[in-house]
């Protein structure tokens, strides 16, 4: 089923002369988990606002061709009515919480919503349980780490039980292993609860093993997109800005400098690389 | 706090504190609040001293017992003050706060607003510090000079912190819009306070206990040591 469908999308910030997307056409199916590459500045966060009706709710300027969430048309469904399809989660976790402790800050939405409160109750207990943070419940968001807190503006988000949730470089201020961590927990609800998600980040080496759909964008428009082993195979990326993991440009250079079939596929993890480096040498 | 307020006399202060302590010691607050309480004898000691000076400086007023008395007086209802309040923040939380003012139906939007600004305050004086550091680093320096140019020498600090509050309130206002603020007109609570019988209790001793202070005071008054 298909769950976000762009058609010809277009969009001019008010007060700017130039167009950040340019003719995009993209359809996301329910279950996939894309991601969003490319340098910064090529127009990743403005795709994603369009697709929670921050555009052209929140934002001002011309807004061309349609965007449809679950058949929703963004023109004319205001954000709130959005995000209880596609929830969105920002780059800074600092300015996502408002509350004094984690439990309120994950009911804030439901209760801005006016759920009964047994509900809310409940779904706070499930969020904090599915991103594993039990333990956090009643501390202050001042006292948490930069992936705890992020982990609790995902719960916040995941509360309101969205179909589909997308992330705005959300590791950006992390740490490597928090970073892996958060990114292992958003795979999770991907394969665990089928939620659709909808990323757009640099770090390709951690996210690569869990991506359906890799779009690489610039200048406003989608350059590339579809399985990431095809792209990474067929095409190079790297001028467009992305950081295409090591364990891939080990496995170009092996293609390129052994002959033959040494390397079959594009390994996207260095355990692949392996297997198939043993594969290579038992068949030989 | 309202009588230390309105009375004077040695005797009355001497009653507030005493019910003071015993209702920080029922909140089992009573080490932290007579800590407090220790913490501000400089200042109570300033104040003293403040109103020992202004008094003697009068004219027509010398140096004398009186004039001693009445100044202890000043600082000794500063204590009674100053701990009734050390009472209330080490018993209420600042969500019990937000809470309280829900209940008092304070629309939501200004509850929000207080509640967020006791959650931005630490990140900015975070973010105050940084600017400082960053901007010292750069070779500003903001311990010499006069009055005015020392002021001056804060704009550079002023401006990158106004910048990012701009930016931040941006992001801030993103984030609520997509947790549906304001979706709907009646909004539900997770947690909300309820007035049990010994609230009740403690409200109406309270206004007994003031109604009888201002009886005494404007009423029927009567004179105390």
């Amino acid at each position: 089923m298909i769950a976000i469908e762009a058609r010809k999308l277009g969009f001019m910030y008010a007060g700017s002369s130039s167009w950040v997307l340019k003719d995009i056409d993209l359809e996301i199916y329910e279950r996939e988990f894309v991601l969003l590459a490319g340098r910064s500045g090529c127009g990743k966060s403005t795709l994603l606002r369009c697709f929670n009706g921050l555009i052209p709710y929140f934002y001002e300027g011309e807004l061309e061709g349609e965007v449809k969430v679950y058949g929703l048309d963004t023109r004319n469904h205001p954000p709130y009515i959005l995000s209880q399809y596609a929830g969105m989660v920002f780059q800074n976790p600092d300015n996502q919480l408002f509350a004094l402790t984690v439990e309120a800050d994950i009911a804030f939405a439901l209760e801005n919503l006016s759920l009964p409160r047994d509900e809310i109750r409940e779904r706070v207990d499930w969020a904090l349980k599915v991103m594993g943070i039990e333990d956090l419940r009643d501390k202050s968001p001042n006292e948490l780490s930069g992936g705890q807190k992020q982990k609790v503006a995902i719960a916040s988000i995941l509360a309101m039980k969205p179909k589909i949730i997308i992330l705005d470089e959300p590791t950006s201020s992390l740490d490597p292993a928090s970073a892996k961590q958060l990114i292992d927990t958003i795979a999770e609800l991907n394969y665990k609860l089928g939620i659709t998600i909808i990323i757009a980040e640099h770090r390709l080496d951690m996210l690569l093993p869990y991506v359906n759909r890799l779009i690489v964008m610039n200048d406003g428009r989608i350059v590339f997109q579809g399985n990431p082993r095809d792209i990474l195979e067929k095409y190079d990326v790297m001028p467009y800005g992305v950081p295409v993991p090591r364990v891939v440009r080990v496995a170009q250079q092996l293609k390129k400098t052994l002959s033959g079939s040494t390397i079959s596929r594009i390994p996207l993890t260095v355990d692949e690389l392996v297997q198939d480096i043993r594969r290579w040498r038992s068949g030989k | 706090m309202a009588t230390t307020m309105m009375y004077i006399e040695v005797t009355v202060i001497t009653i507030i504190i005493v019910v003071e302590a015993v209702l920080s010691a029922v909140a089992r607050v009573f080490g932290r609040w007579s800590r407090t309480v220790y913490g501000a004898s400089p200042l109570i000691v300033f104040v003293f001293l403040a109103n020992f000076l202004f008094r003697i400086s009068l004219p027509g007023h010398a140096l004398s017992l009186q004039s001693i008395y009445e100044s202890l007086q000043q600082a000794y209802r500063l204590i009674a003050f100053l701990a009734s309040f050390s009472i209330f923040f080490l018993t209420t939380t600042p969500e019990e706060l937000g809470m309280a003012l829900t209940k008092m139906r304070v629309p939501y939007m200004y509850v929000f607003a207080f509640i967020s600004a006791i959650r931005f305050t630490p990140i900015l004086a975070e973010e105050l510090q940084s600017i400082i550091d960053s901007q010292k680093s750069r070779g500003l320096e903001l311990e010499k000079g006069n009055i005015l140019t020392r002021l001056k020498r804060f704009i550079p600090i002023l401006v990158p912190l106004m910048v990012n509050v701009l930016r931040r309130s941006y992001e801030l206002a993103e984030a609520i819009e997509v947790k549906c603020f304001g979706a709907k007109k009646n909004r539900t609570y997770l947690r909300e306070l309820k007035m049990k019988s010994k609230d009740w209790i403690a409200l109406s001793l309270s206004i007994i206990l003031f109604s009888l202070a201002i009886y005494f005071k404007y009423i029927y008054k009567i004179n105390l040591p």
